[in-house]
């Protein structure tokens, strides 16, 4: 007796039905099974502190090279009772910082909001629970400027922090997680021999101070290229309720006699003029998306130069203004 | 000669004031938004902030940027089909942060807010060194709204948002010109065809108001819709409920938008834009059709007027200024 067998699918070059990991992917080399891995901190964060999160949740449990495409921060209050319900900034003093083995993402951790253009309304935002409880929320979606690709065993370690803001009376402790995107190299397919790891430089100034200039936090501090895909800017203000909540348009525009209570000028090393006058940050950064999207490479030591100013007298409030910069550069795997 | 893969972001503005009155006219001085650089420069993004707006209307009428229009041009070459309002020209876009959405500008009827609309260009608009960006703005009637409700019209900003070219970088041979027109319903026809308890309406645009003048093909990306209704708590429930339709053909009686569709469905309050690719040819246009027939009680009053609906594209032409030095 013959055996029949059905024929299997030619099966084309650099593709597996079945890679490690998962279900096949008809991707190729390109497609590996979808891997997704958090944590979160074990108990609130108080002002001023930071807590490590648990590193052996956020690797690949198997022995495969992986890619990071997406990270995910969130950042919520303990329930608070007695405290009008209101926003409350959060992603302008939960940093983030991230690191794989000695590649730096930042040079410190990094405020949430600076990673990447606002997605969603929600973004900063207050859910009240009860009529006496609320608890408030941000979140940020940030996709990597390219992929990062992991060696098997590699992680992506997260601190996170919750930064004191000075002008800000009161700051509620906070829970944080962060949860990692990305898909599984497909079996047989060869690992890349370089890779793009992302890099973040940030600066703020807050209303108590007139004017205040960066020095070298928008630089390059590599001694390779390093692109800049875009700008970022988060503006808060801490109300007369002592709500300190995320404003963009509101006052960072202009007011009722054209005066913006926030003002910035960029330039760079090179003498490039980038913003060569001062205008409100609101209307240098879209105030529907709070970034400014483009792509530029910079040598190295080169640096970005950000001028942020009260205007007028138009300061009623106090505010924070906070810019980042996000890029990539290329290190060997 | 420069680096290929440099090109420095550049973003240049200016506060314009306020409109002294309706008809006034506002053009940024030149030096403003002229590239300091020296060199030649990518355009990604015209910005439009308008300052606090006091709206005393149950209507959106007295949002500004539905009655204030721009004229902007590359050159001698128009980018806007004459003075276009600026609502045409900017969808609304997800994400607003506290004040980016049309929403929000008149949270409060009393209090308005400041705002900001981008217009993303469909492709980056290379401007040479020896050719300048030009804009006028307009301060038009209000629509549906008689009279400005503000009274006086908030101070406006303008910006630019692009990317300096290298120095001795090679000129493109061709560009690729955007290209926004509008249609914007003033006076509306009453009609019997629907039964409802309110007053029926219809409008359809002029030939001339969603067409391709030029001598060449318009790629076109985006069409924008923007109504008074948008104003009022994101979509006032009217909008959608209410048979407030939209039909669009081709001047060679191709269906476009084939059935009468909501308008507040085909362009959604969050939004305000649907996205196509699709080419019109020398000369063609788009015919837009609106109808509305409010039913009774609380939405009777609807009315097209104001409506406005832009169409977005661009062309790309052999580079104009290449025999210059």
């Amino acid at each position: 007796m013959k055996l029949i067998t059905r024929p299997l699918l030619p099966k084309p070059a650099g593709l597996d039905p079945h890679p490690v990991g998962g279900r096949g992917s008809w991707l190729g080399g390109m497609g590996g099974a979808p891997v997704a891995f958090s944590a979160q901190t074990a108990a609130p964060i108080a002002i001023g502190a930071n807590a490590p999160l648990n590193v052996g949740t956020l690797q690949l449990g198997f022995r495969s090279g992986y890619w990071i495409d997406e990270i995910r921060m969130n950042a919520w209050t303990p329930e608070h009772t007695g405290l009008t319900p209101a926003v409350t900034g959060l992603s302008s003093y939960v940093a983030f910082q991230f690191q794989t083995g000695t590649k730096q993402f930042s040079k410190n951790a990094v405020p949430m909001g600076l990673y990447a253009p606002v997605f969603s309304i929600n973004d900063s935002g207050a859910e009240i629970t009860s009529l006496t409880k609320f608890t408030a929320f941000s979140r940020v979606r940030w996709k990597l400027p390219k992929p990062l690709y992991m060696n098997p065993g590699d992680a992506i370690q997260c601190n996170v922090f919750a930064n004191k803001i000075a002008i800000v009376d009161t700051q509620l402790t906070v829970n944080a997680s962060v949860t990692y995107i990305g898909r599984a190299l497909a079996q047989g397919a060869k690992p890349p021999i370089s890779r793009q790891v992302p890099w973040v430089g940030w600066f703020q100034k807050d209303s108590d101070t007139t004017f205040a200039g960066c020095t070298n936090e928008l630089q390059n501090p590599f001694t390779s290229r390093l692109i800049i895909e875009r700008f970022t800017s988060r503006t808060y203000q801490n109300g007369a309720a002592g709500a300190f909540s995320e404003v963009m348009a509101a006052a960072q525009l202009a007011n009722g006699a054209g005066d913006a209570y926030c003002e910035i000028h960029i330039d760079d090393s090179l003498g490039y003029q980038i913003v060569p006058k001062f205008h409100g940050v609101g209307m240098v950064f879209d105030t529907s998306r709070h970034a400014w999207t483009f792509s530029r490479s910079m040598g190295p030591r080169e640096q970005f130069n950000v001028q942020l100013r009260n205007a007028g007298n138009a300061v009623v409030n106090k505010f924070l203004t906070q810019v980042g910069m996000v890029g990539y550069r290329d290190e060997e795997v | 000669m420069g680096r290929p893969d440099f090109l420095s972001p550049i973003f240049l503005a200016k506060q314009l004031g306020t409109f002294a009155s309706e008809g006034s006219e506002i053009t940024p001085p030149n030096i403003d938004i002229l590239n300091p650089n020296r060199t030649a420069m990518m355009i990604d993004q015209f910005r439009f902030s308008f300052g606090t707006v006091s709206d005393g209307s149950d209507l959106g009428s007295g949002f500004p940027p539905s009655y204030i229009c721009a004229d902007i041009r590359l050159g001698s070459i128009p980018l806007t089909n004459g003075l276009v309002p600026i609502v045409a020209l900017c969808p609304r876009y997800l994400g607003g942060g506290q004040l980016g959405l049309i929403d929000r500008v008149r949270a409060n009827n009393t209090n308005g807010e400041e705002t900001m609309l981008t217009w993303h260009l469909p492709k980056p608009l290379y401007v040479p060194t020896d050719v300048q960006i030009t804009a006028r703005f307009v301060r038009r009637t209000p629509y549906p709204v008689s009279g400005d409700p503000n009274g006086t019209s908030p101070p406006m900003g303008f910006g630019i948002a692009g990317r300096s070219m290298p120095e001795g970088m090679q000129k493109p041979k061709t560009i690729w010109v955007p290209w926004a027109t509008y249609t914007q319903c003033r006076v509306s026809s009453a009609s019997s065809k629907f039964g409802g308890g309110g007053t029926s309406q219809i409008y359809v645009s002029q030939d001339s108001d969603l067409g391709n003048m030029h001598d060449s093909p318009l790629n076109v990306t985006q069409f924008t819709g923007w109504n008074a209704r948008y104003a009022i708590g994101g979509v006032r429930s009217g909008m959608v409920r209410s048979p407030f339709f939209v039909q669009m053909t081709l001047s060679n009686n191709k269906m476009l938008i084939r059935d009468q569709t909501p308008f507040g469905l085909l362009f959604p309050s969050d939004r305000g834009y649907f996205n196509l690719n699709a080419k019109l040819m020398a000369k063609q246009f788009v015919r837009a059709e609106l109808e509305i027939d409010p039913p009774s009680g609380a939405d009777a009053a609807e009315t097209l007027e104001g409506t406005t609906i832009g169409m977005i594209g661009y062309r790309e032409l052999p580079m104009p200024w290449s025999a210059q030095p």
